[in-house]
Parts: C-alpha cells; structure tokens; sequence
C-alpha cells in the first residue's frame, strides 16, 4: 500500500502548515504526504550514517512513527525538512550510541589528516569512482558524514545545519571544510591506484 | 560551488514497498496499546478504591462493634446492679448512650460501693 494523496491537493502537494495542523490533529493522509516527500531524504542520511540499510530502514520507521507525537512541540520556526533532518540525526547518533560505535561518533581524529594540496581547484574536474567515494565518505565521523552529506548531496545551507546540529556556523564551516579535505585526500590517494 | 564534493553519482537508496505499510502498523498497535492502557490503569485504581473500600467498612464494623460492647450496661455493672435493673423492667443490652440513664447508673454504682 503507498501512501494516500488527496486530489483536492494540487499535485499531491500539501502547504507545509497545513501538513503540520494535519498531522498534530493526527492526520495519516498528511503523514502519508510527508513520507512521500522526505522519506527517501530521511532513509539516505540514515543510511549515510549508519552505513547499513537495514538499520536505516528501522530508523526510518522508528522517526516516522515518532513524527506524530513530537510534531506537537513542533513549533514552525525551521522548515519542515530540516527539523525531519534532524529528528533523523539524532536518531541515528542514539543507535551509534547504543552500539558504542564510539569511533563513528569521535570527531577528533579527523584534525590529524588534512594535506594541503588536496583540495585544490583541479578537484572538480576529477570523475570519482562513486563506490570510492563512498568509502572515502565512510572514513568520517558519523556526524560529520551527515553533515557534509546534507551540505553537498542535499544542497542544504550552512544556517540548516546550524539549525540540525545546533552549532554555529563557523564550526559547521569548519567542520565541513576538514571534512572535504579528508574525503579527497582518500579519493586522490586511491583513486591513482584504481 | 567549486568547493562540494560532488555526490550525483553516487546511489540513492529508496524505502522498501512495505516501510509505509510497517509505518501505518506501528502507529495502529501503539495506538491500541494506549487504548489498553488507559483501562489497565483505571482497572488498578478501580482495584485498590475496592481495597481501601473493604478495608474501611472491616474496621469501622470492628470498631462500633467494641465501642457497643464496651457500653453495654452488663459488661459494665455488677450482677447485683443488673438484676436490679431487670426487674425493673429494662433490658440489659441497653446501651449508654442516655444520659440519664448513665447519671443513674453512675449514681447506683456510687450506692453499691
């Protein structure tokens, strides 16, 4: 069964706010609208970070399960996305936690690396193979990994991430700058292998 | 902008046919179970109000019923005073509770000493 759409709804689509009231009124229409619209965006971060799909399926289901209840503190101050993002975050550090996969979760190691001449402009013009990319992606914390994962795949802005993991946007920056520079460092050392 | 790391290649996964489905039954079953609770909650208050109910009648019978015994002129007066009493016509499972049949039982009991 797939979620139902109400044809009164031009194109299947809903205004935010009404999904919102809809879903605090206990609505399953417009939570059936809501997992059509982010459900994919929601299963990916998860799968990004726990790089395991079935355990991205459970956290999935457990966020959307919990969507009713929690959408009542809900306030409207973000977008309706970026607060999914970050039930979706949080959900996905708690089963990193609960299987103490601490070095998922360490962020310190990643200040070791960072090689200057990654990087550079000549970057973009490189095609990646995607499976090493994926593992260059793997190499990072799994926070960190969300973070460049939402910034660079999902096109989400430095003020979205500051809002999901409600740090300031310098550090979101900075974190994200480290980031990419572990990413291509493992890229160009592998890929000349490749 | 130059600076991303470019994802587009890389594959995006999409729920399983039935995630919305395990979704919808999740919700249904927690649903219930709130329903099941809310009267296996009501069920222990209605148990233990029974409890203090049965409790409370036990011990205010128990109670009354010393408090009568207690006041009964034949546990409190002699034999001589009982028998005098009955003759004159009263019972002597009657209660204290008069007042002046206590001033008389007092004032007799004052006598016999």
């Amino acid at each position: 069964m797939q979620p139902p759409i109400n044809p009164t709804h031009q194109n299947g689509k809903m205004n935010e706010k009404v999904i919102i009231t809809k879903i605090q009124q206990g609505s399953r229409e417009a939570l059936g609208l809501l997992w059509k619209s982010h459900s994919t965006k929601v299963l990916n971060l998860a799968f990004r970070m726990l790089k395991n799909r079935d355990e991205a399926e459970d956290a999935l289901m457990d966020i959307f399960v919990s969507v009713p209840s929690k959408i009542q503190s809900f306030r409207g101050e973000s977008a309706l996305g970026t607060w999914l993002f970050r039930l979706t975050v949080n959900e996905c550090l708690m089963k990193l936690r609960s299987k103490k996969r601490h070095a998922e979760l360490e962020e310190g190691h990643i200040d070791v690396l960072v090689n200057s001449a990654i990087g550079s402009k000549n970057d973009e013009a490189l095609d990646y193979d995607p499976e090493l990319l994926e593992i260059g992606l793997s190499k990072l914390p799994a926070e960190t990994r969300s973070m460049l994962w939402l910034k660079d795949a999902e096109d989400l802005g430095v003020k979205d991430l500051s809002e999901i993991y409600c740090m300031p946007e310098g550090t979101i920056k900075a974190r994200l700058s480290r980031a990419r520079s572990v990413v291509r460092s493992y890229l160009q050392e592998n890929q000349n292998y490749a | 902008m130059r600076n991303q790391i470019d994802f587009s290649r890389i594959e995006r996964i999409t729920p399983r046919e039935d995630s919305w489905d395990m979704v919808c039954a999740r919700l249904d079953s927690s649903k219930k179970n709130k329903f099941l609770n809310f009267f296996q909650a009501r069920s222990i208050f209605a148990v233990a109000a029974s409890f203090l109910a049965v409790a409370f009648i036990t011990a205010w019978v128990t109670f009354n019923k010393l408090d009568s015994e207690t006041l009964l002129i034949k546990n409190v007066a002699s034999d001589e005073l009982v028998s005098w009493y009955s003759d004159l016509g009263e019972t002597t499972d009657d209660e204290l509770e008069n007042l002046d049949t206590d001033r008389s039982i007092s004032y007799l009991l004052q006598e016999t000493k």
